[in-house]
């Protein structure tokens, strides 16, 4: 099997690479047809099997072997098509029927924990993620049913992460498309004893409480009004505005929650209107050159479909990291193993690129923008030669899979492990390999960029010379797995600052019983850095439950004290004290990995580790 | 009795011949693009966007008909539209400035900027300017003193009343008012005759109860309160009452100083609500994807889904009378926005004019 994988991946290279520039972007693509791939955002596989629905019509189909599907002869307008997996929340996802085919790229997202629920009662449902507890708060006799043995299923979604796996398209739209942007969302699905759908009544409500992701919560606070919305299968948008409030949350009385009231269970959650838009010029191009009819979405941002020059102008928000998505269908047509596009009936390529880019915004790159929303007349004008738009390079998804780990040492070196093999049940790669010839740009969105070369051929083992990792800064990766020119996966990560002590020092005395252990960070007023701190005071050669303190969380300070109830001052003598930061990919009270690399055909972590040098203090009694 | 009373003068007013039918437009305000829209309905479509602040949210007609007053609920402010121009001729905050932040700390930046001197705050805090974007003490509700020299505006996020005078644009008076149990977010407000009505909400989401208030409009002295449901969206002016809807529940309820309120079933979700002819209001169900054209007298409502040619609009907000009272333009303020003309008659929607996403009130002005 690991040969098996491992000739298709060099196969999908040598095709991806093997083409010259003549005629590539001439095959058919069918008018009114919507192709698709539909992937696991946890893992990034293809998913097999998956049921696919137009809504509004009996039209269905379901993903072959690779995840992909085709629709045909649809209806000109836009498509709403519903997505269906046992194990899976509901997806979603829109696209246009319109003069050649146009693609939908959809990743679904593990549902979360069935839970019993009986209708007649009040109660509170959540299920807990790194970031805290999504919940929702049910009044009695709320729900739709006599049914009194349900299942509730909440799916958290954490878009600073797992934004791809948002149905739609997040847009206020109307006469003057505005891009929403994302905060925190989950899926509230309620069974009955039949399985089927319950939802509230028509006059009835409920309450759910969505965690800030750490990443955001220097930007929204306690007290902030946030917009929300549910998503409408039947519309294909996301609707019944509210406001909800950030307040502490009920269940766990300290993550910052978006507290709203939900009418119609769905996909539900945050997203303010974008204020600070620009326009930017982008061109999307295959192995064989610029590309007309490709379609651009951005996060946060809008869609725009590409004129003869492969060019458009596409609305996105200013200022923040953003994900540019672009697809390109052929139909009746099929990549030989010279990477050309050759005819070949009912045989279809969906071309995919995807690049994570923060460097827009600042002071690197002089990428073509303009302030403010793109004029909509101008979308598919064609731009003279000068200007400067960013790049998208699309091609094939990957046909294996890969799995990266990527250190960002603060002060030292970023390096990137990357593998490839086939997922099991959990996402994780059975028979990993080493992945070689893979193309990795690192970037720290102050403009500074660099190609991450392969350590010894064949060790899957990345880094960048002469690039050093800054403390408190945030850095973007962008990985082209299988080295055929278009971004498989990308994510991004602040480097921890410089953390030390700040009233603890080696061979000092304290008081067992008063001590507040503080230490600072140089990167804590960074906007969207959040840090996790772990601290461990042990009694040299002591065990006992007073002996011992431990903390893990986002404060910078702690108060030292045995966990007993209620807790007590640690016995007095000579203690170890550790002090460890991470950032990114690292979470949680038990250090659990969440992935924030994700693509179609990988997945992986991000993330930066610094460790204090263990101090000995004395703890001296009452 | 005292509502029959009511009800019988509200059919005595409502029964004046509506206004001949004249060249008109219609203004919406556009809460996600910081805009006011100017649509042509002969021509179906926007041919004007005036800048007016942050998250224009309400709008009120002078008595003239020559301004329009639009609510900046992230702006602190309302900006005063001239119905001839077509654009904001002035703006005026309605809460002060203020020195600190809630915990304390000096906001420096509003002593550099020359803050206290501005009368919006989207004067700093507009896209790519100051951040955050949406600021201030969230002005909602708005109504006009009795002697037309006055508004009054309410705020959500700390309860405050305010006074402005339309001579100079300062703020006369502004006040806390005093919560009722849990109720003190000042959500909407009318003025009744020589009271003022504020509807009192908890802050949202919510179960417990909101509470209904009089005041007396010259003192501000509490004449009256009575509790209503957890979430009032709108006070609907009447002669001597007020309407309130229960936007939590599918329910109206008739409050008027002394009696005890008298509710009505429409459809979940009411929002805004407009008069339409003898003893009749229209009531925007934002939930239901529907309006209830509600009899006061009888306490019967028809209900009509806002749907065209197939197609659904969501979430209705506001509506606004045409000039011959035959048409009510009603905003449908889903992420994809458009302004319905809704004929009264045949309680149908005749035509959907695409206006921004997320809109919010409408106006019907004269075409000068």
């Amino acid at each position: 099997m690991k040969k098996t994988l491992g000739l298709v991946a060099l196969l999908g290279i040598l095709a991806a690479c093997g083409g010259d520039n003549s005629g590539g972007n001439t095959a058919p693509s069918a008018p009114n047809t919507v192709a698709g791939l539909v992937t696991d955002i946890g893992s990034g596989v293809r998913l097999a099997g998956v049921t696919v629905r137009v809504v509004g019509s009996s039209r269905t189909t379901t993903t072959d072997s690779r995840g992909e599907f085709i629709l045909q002869n649809l209806p000109a307008g836009w498509v709403k098509l519903d997505f269906e997996k046992a194990g899976y929340a509901p997806g979603h996802g829109i696209a246009e029927s319109t003069g050649s085919a146009q693609t939908v790229v959809v990743a679904l997202k593990k549902e979360g924990t069935e839970q019993s629920y009986n209708p007649t009662q009040a109660r509170t449902l959540f299920q807990r993620t790194e970031a805290g507890p999504y919940a929702v708060i049910f009044q009695p006799n709320s729900l739709d049913t006599t049914d009194t043995n349900l299942r509730v299923v909440v799916t958290p979604l954490d878009p600073t992460k797992e934004d791809t796996a948002l149905p739609g398209d997040l847009v206020a739209g109307g006469a003057s498309p505005t891009p929403l942007a994302p905060v925190t969302f989950a899926e509230f699905s309620i069974l009955d004893s039949q399985n089927r759908r319950i939802n509230l009544k028509p006059n009835s409500s409920a309450i759910v409480e969505l965690p800030i992701p750490p990443e955001l919560r220097s930007r929204y606070r306690i007290g902030d009004k946030i917009h929300c919305y549910a998503y409408n299968p039947q519309t294909g948008r996301w609707e019944d505005f509210v406001e909800g409030t950030v307040e502490r949350s009920s269940v766990d009385g300290t993550t910052p929650v978006l507290r709203a009231s939900i009418r119609h269970l769905s996909w539900y959650g945050g997203a303010p209107a974008v204020q600070d838009q620009e326009c930017v010029l982008v061109e999307v191009s295959n192995r064989f050159g610029p590309l007309a009819d490709a379609v651009v979405t951005a996060r946060p941002g809008l869609r725009a479909v590409t004129n003869r020059l492969g060019q458009a102008e596409i609305t996105v928000e200013k200022g923040v990291p953003i994900n540019f998505t672009a697809t390109k269908t052929y139909t009746d047509t099929f990549v030989d193993a010279n990477g050309k596009l050759v005819p070949k009936p009912g045989a279809k390529v969906i071309d995919i690129g995807r690049v994570e880019e923060a460097d827009l915004f600042l002071n690197g790159r002089n990428y073509s923008r303009t302030p403010g929303p793109c004029p909509s007349s101008v979308v598919q004008s064609v731009r003279p030669a000068a200007t400067n738009p960013f790049p998208i390079r699309v091609a094939p998804a990957p046909e294996g899979f890969f799995q990266a780990a990527a250190l960002l040492q603060p002060g030292g070196l970023a390096f990137v492990q990357l593998e490839k093999g086939i997922p099991n049940a959990d996402g994780d790669l059975d028979n990993a390999e080493p992945a070689s010839g893979a193309q990795i740009i690192i970037s720290d969105n102050t403009g500074g960029t660099a190609t991450m070369s392969e350590l010894a051929p064949g060790s899957g083992a990345y880094f960048a010379n002469n690039f050093t990792v800054e403390p408190g800064k945030r850095y973007t990766l962008n990985i082209d797995a299988d080295g055929n020119g278009s971004v498989d996966g990308s994510g991004s990560a602040f480097a921890v600052g410089n953390v030390a002590w700040s009233n603890l020092s080696n061979g000092g005395s304290y008081s067992a019983s008063s001590l507040t252990a503080t230490w600072n960070d140089s990167a804590s007023t960074q906007p969207g850095y959040n840090a996790l701190y772990q601290v461990s005071f042990q009694r040299n050669g002591g065990s006992g439950v007073s002996d011992f303190a431990f903390y893990v969380g986002s404060e910078r300070s702690f108060e030292p004290r045995a966990q007993t109830n209620p807790p007590t001052p640690l016995a007095a003598g000579t203690y170890t004290v550790t002090l460890n930061a991470f950032s990114g990919a690292f979470s949680g009270g038990n250090l659990a990995i969440t992935d924030n690399i994700t693509g179609v055909g990988m997945q992986g972590q991000i993330y930066s580790i610094q460790s204090v040098n263990p101090i000995t203090i004395t703890l001296t009694a009452p | 009795m005292r509502v029959g009373m009511l009800l019988g003068l509200i059919g005595l007013v409502a029964c004046s011949s509506p206004p001949s039918a004249r060249p008109h437009y219609v203004l919406v305000s556009q809460a996600g693009s910081s805009t006011v829209a100017v649509i042509d309905p002969t021509q179906g479509k926007t041919i004007r966007r005036i800048t007016v602040g942050g998250l224009p949210h309400r709008m009120m007609r002078s008595p003239d008909g020559r301004k329009v007053y639009v609510v900046l609920v992230g702006s602190q402010a309302v900006a005063e539209v001239d119905v001839g121009s077509l654009a904001v001729t002035r703006t005026f905050l309605t809460a002060p400035v203020p020195e600190r932040r809630a915990d304390g700390t000096l906001i420096q930046a509003h002593f550099d900027q020359g803050a206290f001197a501005q009368t919006t705050c989207f004067a700093c805090h507009n896209p790519g300017g100051a951040k955050p974007f949406i600021v201030g003490e969230r002005p909602v509700g708005i109504a006009l003193s009795s002697d037309a020299s006055r508004l009054f505006i309410s705020h959500i996020r700390q309860g405050l009343l305010s006074e402005v005078s339309l001579q100079d644009g300062v703020i006369v008076r502004s006040e806390r008012l005093p919560p009722s149990g849990a109720a003190q977010e000042a959500a909407d407000l009318a003025r009744v005759g020589s009271k003022l009505v504020v509807a009192l909400r908890p802050r949202q989401p919510s179960t417990e109860a909101s509470a209904v208030r009089w005041l007396d409009e010259q003192t501000w002295q509490t004449l009256a309160e009575a509790h209503t449901g957890a979430d009032p969206a709108f006070v609907l002016p009447l002669e001597e009452g007020a309407l309130v809807s229960n936007f939590e529940s599918n329910t109206l309820s008739l409050h008027a100083p002394g009696a005890a309120p008298r509710g009505f079933t429409v459809m979940p979700g009411p929002l805004g609500m407009l008069r339409v002819g003898e003893g009749q209001v229209l009531s925007l169900n934002y939930y239901s994807n529907a309006v209830s054209l509600l009899n006061l007298e009888t306490g019967e409502s028809e209900n009509h889904r806002l749907e065209l040619a197939g197609k659904t609009f969501v979430n209705p907000t506001h509506a606004a009378l045409s000039p011959d009272g035959r048409l009510a333009y009603i905003v449908s303020s889903g992420t994809e926005g458009h302004l319905l003309v809704f004929d009264l008659r045949s309680s149908k929607v005749l035509r959907a004019i695409p206006i921004d996403g997320l809109s919010f009130d409408v106006a019907v002005v004269g075409r000068h």
